[in-house]
């Protein structure tokens, strides 16, 4: 392989490529082609830094194969594939040559070595995925875009200024793990902070997200917040600080994505709960925590591109995908109500699904840690998210009173990409000895064991029990036409109208110091017409007489006084 | 299949998971795991608990769809050429 090779290389030659070959199957051909020349390129490496290269007295590695990247980059490129399936009937050059970028940045940062290739992809990612959600072409979406940009491109500033601080410190540009002793490794946790959706910084995930083309959020759910997560596995393991953060996040968005009603939104609320796990995986530290936290990272990738793939079909044939709207879909649409089924399973860590082998992990390194609080709140998510995501997102699209929606079953392009994820859901949940064969931590892991089967079923039961009493309650009810404020408020709202408070009140400070300038002007400008003005006393015309007398009189008055 | 008999089923389900802890022996990571039915017990009052707690913030927090517009795609439409409508025969 040579010396220059990452698998990003391809994705950007196949996106160049792409505008050159003709919409129709050629295209598509070389889209679906891309992720596996990707694989190619580092598929049974040995372990090691390849493509090295000094740049200014820095080490620049372009790929580095280990355990972590490896596991990431199988992943993500088993994501490409999938999504690209999906995304089959597009016909929209932008998106397509967008998706590519996106993903091979996005793999391109899982093989970086050293924190400037790690930055230059970091910023590659954000640039190439806005125009996934500028690909919908409205004045919506044009500004949803903004403001994302916006969040990413600071994120990777502020990566920039932690690298270069880093830099400063140690003489070294490496990626490995750091510890929190600086300003500069604080930026960069706070760089992998913004991206990952840690809590107050995470708005940009709701806002964004559903504001995509259908494909685009699918997309988008794959990568940008999953190579947050192996950033801070591989930058930041052990953390403690992590795991608060952590808990935080896991908690903050279940009540959000529980009376949202923009189903895609849900979705993205139910991801930044599960990306917590990861999160408090990544705090906790211990191997097990850390395979824990990979693990999740990617069977999320998986469950939650099937959940988003499913809406998205339903927001593709029907024109929304707002559970006040929807409703009575599993007739006319059964396969993709069965694929949204199967997301909700695993996303409630339901037996027999990726969801359960993973979060088990994460759970019991918890438990084993002696993290009782910890535990519980991870515990109690799980509970939510049977509620937010694995009953009443299928619940309230496909089941459930008929709204009068008529919508033919998805294309079957977008049901064999959900079959894909589908099978590595179900796939991995039964045999997951492939999944932690790869896991970088040499740990042995049981997770169907009678005790855990029992107790995360009965997890499950109950759960169900609490959406059927809140569900007589009458608290599924969703208002029509209604959004939830969030955090983004303080920016999108009170910042603006702070601004243009801030900008009526300078304004009406200028123009009431212009008048009384103006004013002052006017009294001075009339005073001196008085004098000077045709009518003025200086401007008078003096008879020569008056003015021989009056000269006379001055030159008595010099003499007399000379003489005195 | 009903309403009333899909929570009539739940319910039996419930049930059985709880006395299934008395069955076997539960390995739990902490001594409060042992506690029959506790898994179970435990997801019902935080389900109860976050759903009450997404209640206030759902009465609190809840605008028209129309209160960031223009700038936001939540009072927009999809726009058709994203879509393929196809209405099923049904």
């Amino acid at each position: 392989m040579p010396e220059f090779m990452t698998p990003a290389l391809v994705y950007v030659v196949a996106a160049l490529t792409l505008p050159l070959v003709p919409h129709g199957r050629w295209r598509q051909i070389l889209i679906i082609l891309t992720p596996f020349a990707g694989v190619a390129v580092f598929w049974g490496l040995p372990h090691g830094t390849y493509g090295n290269i000094n740049l200014m007295g820095m080490h620049i590695g372009l790929m580095r194969v280990d355990a972590l990247s490896y596991l990431f980059g199988l992943g993500f490129s088993l994501a490409v594939l999938v999504v690209a399936v999906y995304a089959w009937h597009v016909r929209d050059t932008i998106q397509q040559v967008a998706m590519l970028l996106y993903a091979g940045s996005a793999l391109g940062a899982v093989f970086a070595a050293d924190l400037v290739t790690l930055f230059i992809f970091w910023e590659g990612t954000a640039i190439a995925s806005v125009f996934l959600i500028w690909a919908r072409r409205t004045e919506g979406a044009y500004a949803a875009g903004m403001r994302y940009l916006i969040v990413q491109i600071g994120s990777g500033v502020i990566l920039l200024a932690g690298i270069i601080l880093f830099y400063r410190e140690t003489g070294t540009v490496a990626f490995r793990a750091m510890e929190l002793q600086s300003a500069a490794t604080w930026a960069i946790l706070l760089a992998f902070g913004i991206k990952c959706a840690f809590p107050l910084l995470h708005n940009w995930l709701h806002d964004a997200y559903p504001a995509a083309t259908v494909t685009g959020t699918v997309i988008l759910s794959a990568f940008t917040t999953k190579l947050a997560i192996y950033a801070l596995a591989r930058g930041f393991p052990g953390t403690e600080i992590l795991i608060y953060i952590g808990i935080a996040m896991v908690l903050f968005p279940i009540a959000y994505a529980l009376v949202e009603n923009e189903l895609r939104r849900v979705l993205t609320y139910a991801l930044n709960s599960q990306l917590g796990f990861m999160v408090v995986g990544i705090g906790i530290g211990t191997p097990l925590a850390l395979n824990g936290a990979i693990a999740h990272a990617l069977s999320s990738i998986f469950y939650q591109a099937l959940l988003f793939m499913s809406i998205g079909a339903v927001l593709f044939r029907t024109g929304t995908s707002k559970a006040s709207d929807l409703g009575g879909l599993a007739r006319q649409m059964p396969w993709t109500a069965l694929f949204c089924i199967v997301g909700g399973l695993s996303i409630a860590a339901l037996p027999a699904t990726t969801g359960f082998v993973s979060k088990s992990l994460v759970l019991s390194a918890a438990g084993y840690g002696g993290l009782y609080l910890v535990w519980l709140v991870l515990i109690a998510a799980n509970a939510a998210a049977v509620l937010h995501t694995s009953i009443r997102v299928p619940l309230s699209v496909f089941f459930g009173p008929d709204r009068g929606v008529r919508a033919k079953e998805a294309p079957s392009h977008m049901l064999v990409a959900m079959t894909l994820a589908a099978a590595v859901t179900i796939g991995i949940g039964i045999y997951p000895d492939p999944l932690y064969a790869l896991l970088p931590n040499d740990v042995t892991y049981e997770p169907y064991t009678l005790s855990h089967l029992i107790t995360q079923l009965q997890l499950v039961l109950f759960a169900a029990l609490a959406f059927a009493l809140l569900a007589r309650a009458g608290f599924w009810s969703t208002p029509r036409h209604a959004i939830l404020l969030d955090t983004d408020w303080l920016y999108r709202h009170l910042l603006s109208a702070g601004l243009g408070r801030l900008s009526a009140f300078v304004t009406a400070l200028w123009r009431w110091t212009s008048l009384l300038i103006q004013r002052r002007l006017n009294v001075f400008l009339s005073g001196i017409y008085r004098t000077h003005g045709p009518q003025g006393v200086l401007a008078r015309t003096w008879p020569t007489g008056s003015m021989v007398l009056w000269i006379a009189i001055l030159l008595g008055t010099t003499l007399v006084l000379t003489y005195v | 299949m009903t309403s009333r008999n899909g929570i009539a089923l739940l319910v039996a389900l419930v049930v059985a998971s709880v006395l299934a802890d008395f069955a076997y022996d539960k390995h739990g990571y902490f001594a409060f795991e042992h506690l029959p039915g506790f898994h179970g017990l435990f997801a019902l009052a935080a389900g109860i608990v976050l759903g009450l707690v997404a209640l206030g913030l759902r009465a609190l927090l809840t605008r028209d769809a129309n209160y960031y517009a223009p700038a936001s795609t939540d009072a927009e439409e999809h726009p058709a050429a994203d879509l393929e409508r196809e209405k099923a025969d049904a």
